[in-house]
């Protein structure tokens, strides 16, 4: 048998960080996990005596790369989960034949917008390391979630429009900068640069970093996967009406993909240890 | 995964060795008990504001609930004791305890360390291979079961040079989250340490015995002892302990050492005299162990064997390497030295003997070593090389004697200090007022309740000093020139005389130079090249006057100058200077810097002393509406220029530290 991992204040199977507000309240209200633990911004199902939680979710104390990395890095030191997801909000980098507002994007390569600094005339490449997405929870969980309509199931905000989510794998560029301004020259250069990426946000980058650095031990090998739904299109006029607009139903979309994917690893477990943990 | 049964044998040989570590460690006997009181932040150890009292299984719990423990208390107060007793408690509950200790600390260690200064995750290695008990490097650290839980307990980050020990609590938390169950305890003196995630760590202040207590201690073990404690010092186990060895302490900790020396070692006052300026010698490298045959051949073998059986030096066997069996004799030994030399009250012999600012011990005995005005002299003498060492090694004084240096002696470093609180720079401001709070409440509380500059001038110039010398009244009248628009003469700028130097270069600041004044400061910068604390003291003093030409001596020292002090000095007067000045010019001065601050060459003193100085200085008490947006352009050079993930990582943490201060300040 090997040996268990525990953090600080118990263990959990998947993880979830959200960032803003709107993507804690959904993924809070989606996962049933509304009981405070008095340890920290997570809030389990329900609070056990033997602290195996089954989901624990978390809040970033703020938007962009650095706060998300460090609210992952608490998540993981205190549950060492084996799982961990990043679920809200992105903004569409595609027209709309290719990526729809509502949409989930599933990444499957995270592009940090910062690896090329345009100074003066020259292109720098910085390369930081960081974790990709997990190709087993891609391949192995979300691709069949995908194909099966159920996870809408859990979408219980209303939609303002009359057509239906769908499920997308692709790159997503994490930058630095809220993007919004199609004019800004900054703008229209990650867009050209990263023509081939589906959304854009500002913490996939920290998440991935935070999930790389808790590779230093031997024992624990998280498994990541970003998850993101789509509340405006970066180019379009108006964008933060747009984002005004969606937000909700957005955050409330990624929130149920993440469900999807928790009763998914969750039922695996059970089948194996009959009853372990809370459902 | 690694095999179960790799691990599991790890575990048990590592166990093994721990045991007999366990059987080695020193545990006195009588048994008194350590109170630690806790709280969660600097500001709660500084005010005295604590949420909890326990005691060593009490730091066993909250290590292992937040994985770091930082315990800070006096010198004799008995940090290496209480981790022997958690080490050895932890022990049979199925915890691996291991134990680092700095007595082998070495120049060599230093020399080490520098080199792998952009490799944090290699210097946990080479602490843990090197210095740790048991032994092991870090990756068997990590192959331990995951379910054990391992404790690693650091003795004395105040053994260590400020910047070392820094270094190391930054590694010690990122130990404790990094590697599996792992929990970190480490001791300290009260100084305030930049942590990582600070909300992680429970800070703790052991202590000192409860009166009680000791009076439980005596009376059980020694019955001439009943009556009232009235020795202060037995409140700390080492001079308990040595009371009980030896009877009646004396009043001071200089006093009781003298006398163990003399007594236990049968030293004569010519032998005391040769081991304490030997003593003082060994602190060259800035660590406690010396070698052994250099010291010997200072004080003669027969003196050297005398130590040996006394006990006062133990002497590694797989080295020549040697050490004082407790630092304050070592402290004791150097404080007789340098209160009788004083041709070595220098900026070089106080980074020595308290490893560059880490421990303050050897200052505070020193003057227990001497009256007024002697006393006062010394004082003013480490104001020259810090005013934050004089500050501690006189808060130290006071609880040692009633009136370790005069009346007017202590009114210039608490109102040199005070000033300080209104520190353009935050962090400036913080650890003067972190230095107040370490002084008795009666003699702080009129610089602490200070409201503003103004205030703090007022007071001090109703001082009466009528009967006082005429340097302290030169000294007010430097101090008050803001208040009291009194004439200065520039000069002094330039004196030997430090106290009047840097307070005419604090107090100027305040004023309105003429141009032709700062012309001259400009000059006499290009023509006191022997003077490195005369550039400081200039460079400094130019902080407040942004211009063209004083920033270009500013970039020009930062660049060029070989004193780090001067260093530091003129990258913070830049940061001050550009704070200060219109939104263009803080522009003009912030795009010279992200061109200057990523040029320095690598790897080099210079380059760490000004980026430290930098990343510290641009968090300022009050913040004009657009300076992250002026600082952001710096930092993203440093980022883009960074060598290693780390830098990037180190710049973008600044970034968002600077936008967080500005946000919390602005609520």
């Amino acid at each position: 048998m090997p040996h268990s991992i525990r953090g600080r204040h118990g263990s959990a199977v998947v993880g979830v960080v959200t960032v803003i507000p709107e993507e804690f309240e959904a993924v809070r209200g989606v996962m049933s996990a509304t009981t405070a633990l008095g340890c920290g911004p997570y809030l389990v199902r329900q609070a056990r005596d033997d602290k195996n939680y089954s989901v624990v979710v978390t809040k970033s104390d703020g938007k962009t790369n650095l706060p998300c990395r460090d609210a992952t890095q608490e998540l993981i030191e205190d549950f060492r989960p084996p799982y961990i997801l990043l679920a809200g909000i992105a903004g569409g980098l595609q027209d709309q034949d290719i990526v729809q507002l509502g949409d989930v994007i599933i990444a499957d390569y995270i592009v940090y917008s910062e690896y090329l600094k345009l100074t003066h005339d020259r292109h720098l490449r910085r390369l930081t390391p960081h974790d990709q997405p997990s190709y087993y929870l891609r391949r192995r969980v979300a691709e069949s979630i995908k194909y099966s309509e159920q996870w809408q199931d859990y979408i219980d905000e209303d939609r303002p429009d009359a057509a239906q989510p769908h499920v997308k794998i692709g790159n997503v560029v994490a930058g630095e900068k809220l993007l919004g301004d199609p004019e800004a020259v900054m703008q229209q250069e990650l867009l050209q640069r990263f023509d081939n990426a589906l959304a854009v946000d500002m913490e996939s980058y920290g998440f991935a970093r935070a999930i790389y650095l808790a590779r230093s031990s031997i024992h624990y090998n998280p498994q990541g996967l970003v998850i993101r739904s789509v509340s405006d299109i970066v180019h379009d006029d108006n964008n933060q009406a747009t984002r005004d607009q969606w937000r909700n139903y957005a955050a409330t979309t990624a929130a149920a993909f993440a469900r999807a994917i928790t009763d998914s690893l969750l039922l695996d477990i059970t089948s194996n240890n009959n009853g372990a943990a809370d459902q | 995964m690694i095999s179960p049964t790799i691990s599991d044998s790890l575990y048990d040989e590592l166990r093994a060795t721990a045991e007999t570590i366990s059987e080695t460690l020193r545990d006195p006997d009588p048994e008194f008990v350590h109170g630690i009181q806790w709280t969660t932040s600097y500001d709660g150890l500084f005010k005295g504001e604590f949420v909890d009292v326990g005691n060593k299984h009490s730091a066993v719990d909250k290590a292992l609930r937040t994985g770091r423990v930082l315990l800070t208390g006096m010198g004799g107060v008995g940090k290496s004791i209480l981790l022997n007793r958690i080490f050895n408690s932890v022990i049979h509950d199925n915890t691996l305890p291991i134990i680092i200790r700095f007595s082998e600390w070495s120049g060599k260690d230093y020399e080490h360390w520098q080199n792998l200064t952009d490799t944090p995750a290699v210097r946990m290695d080479y602490l843990l291979r090197e210095h740790g008990r048991p032994s092991l490097n870090i990756r068997q650290l990590d192959l331990l079961p995951p379910d054990i839980p391992k404790l690693v307990l650091v003795d004395g980050l105040n053994e260590l040079s400020k910047n070392v020990a820094n270094d190391l609590a930054t590694d010690l938390g990122a130990l404790a989250h990094e590697l599996i169950n792992i929990s970190v305890i480490a001791t300290d003196r009260l100084v305030r340490r930049k942590l990582e995630k600070p909300s992680r760590w429970t800070l703790g202040l052991i202590d000192l015995l409860t009166r009680d207590e000791v009076q439980r201690i005596l009376t059980e073990e020694v019955d001439s002892h009943a009556g009232r404690v009235e020795n202060e010092l037995l409140r700390l186990p080492y001079f308990l302990d040595a009371a009980l060895q030896d009877g009646p302490l004396e009043p001071t900790r200089s006093r009781h050492m003298r006398l163990w020396f003399i007594d236990h070692c049968d030293l004569d006052v010519y032998e005391l005299k040769d081991v304490a300026d030997a003593a003082f010698s060994a602190y060259e490298d800035h660590s406690r162990s010396f070698e052994w045959e250099s010291f010997v051949n200072k004080i003669g073998t027969e003196t050297a064997e005398k130590l040996l059986t006394a006990g006062a030096v133990e002497k590694d066997p797989g080295s020549d390497l040697a050490y004082f069996d407790h630092h304050l004799k070592h402290d004791f030994l150097a404080a007789v030295h340098l209160a009788q030399h004083p041709s070595d009250w220098t900026r070089e012999a106080f980074d020595r003997v308290t490893m560059r600012a880490g421990s303050f011990d050897t200052l505070a005995m020193t003057i227990e070593n001497m009256e007024p005005p002697k006393s006062g002299q010394f004082i003013r003498s480490v104001y020259d090389w810090s005013l934050y060492g004089a500050a501690y090694a006189l808060s130290e004084g006071f609880q040692a004697v009633q009136e370790p240096v005069s009346d007017e002696t202590a009114t210039i470093i608490l109102a040199m200090l005070a000033e300080r609180k209104w520190d353009i720079i935050a962090s400036t401001a913080q650890q003067a007022r972190d230095a107040l709070l370490l002084f008795p409440d009666g003699v702080r509380r009129p610089y602490v309740q200070a409201e503003s500059p103004d205030d703090l001038f007022a007071y001090v110039a109703n001082l009466s000093d009528n009967d006082a010398p005429e340097w302290f009244r030169e000294w007010k009248r430097t101090f008050t020139i803001p208040y009291q628009r009194t004439d200065y003469q520039l000069e002094t700028i330039r004196g030997t005389e430090s106290v009047l130097g840097w307070t005419l270069a604090n107090t100027l600041k305040r004023v309105e130079l003429p141009d032709h004044e700062i012309t001259n400061l400009i000059e006499w910068y290009q023509l006191e090249a022997d003077s490195p604390t005369v550039r400081w003291r200039i460079v400094h003093l130019l902080g407040a006057f942004p211009s063209t030409d004083t920033s270009r001596l500013l970039i020009r020292a930062v660049s060029e100058d070989n004193d780090r002090w001067v260093q530091y000095g003129a990258i913070r007067s830049l940061v001050e200077q550009a704070a200060l000045t219109c939104p263009s010019f803080r522009n003009e001065l912030m795009e010279t810097l992200g061109d200057l601050l990523p040029s320095l060459p690598e790897n080099t003193p210079r380059r760490s002393t000004v980026l430290t100085a930098f990343e510290r200085a641009i968090i300022l008490r009050q913040a004009p509406p657009d300076w992250v947006r002026a600082v952001t352009g710096v930092l993203s050079s440093l980022s883009d220029h960074a060598t290693s993930t780390d830098e990037v990582d180190r710049w973008t943490a600044a970034a968002h530290e600077l936008r967080r201060h500005i946000q919390s300040n602005n609520e």
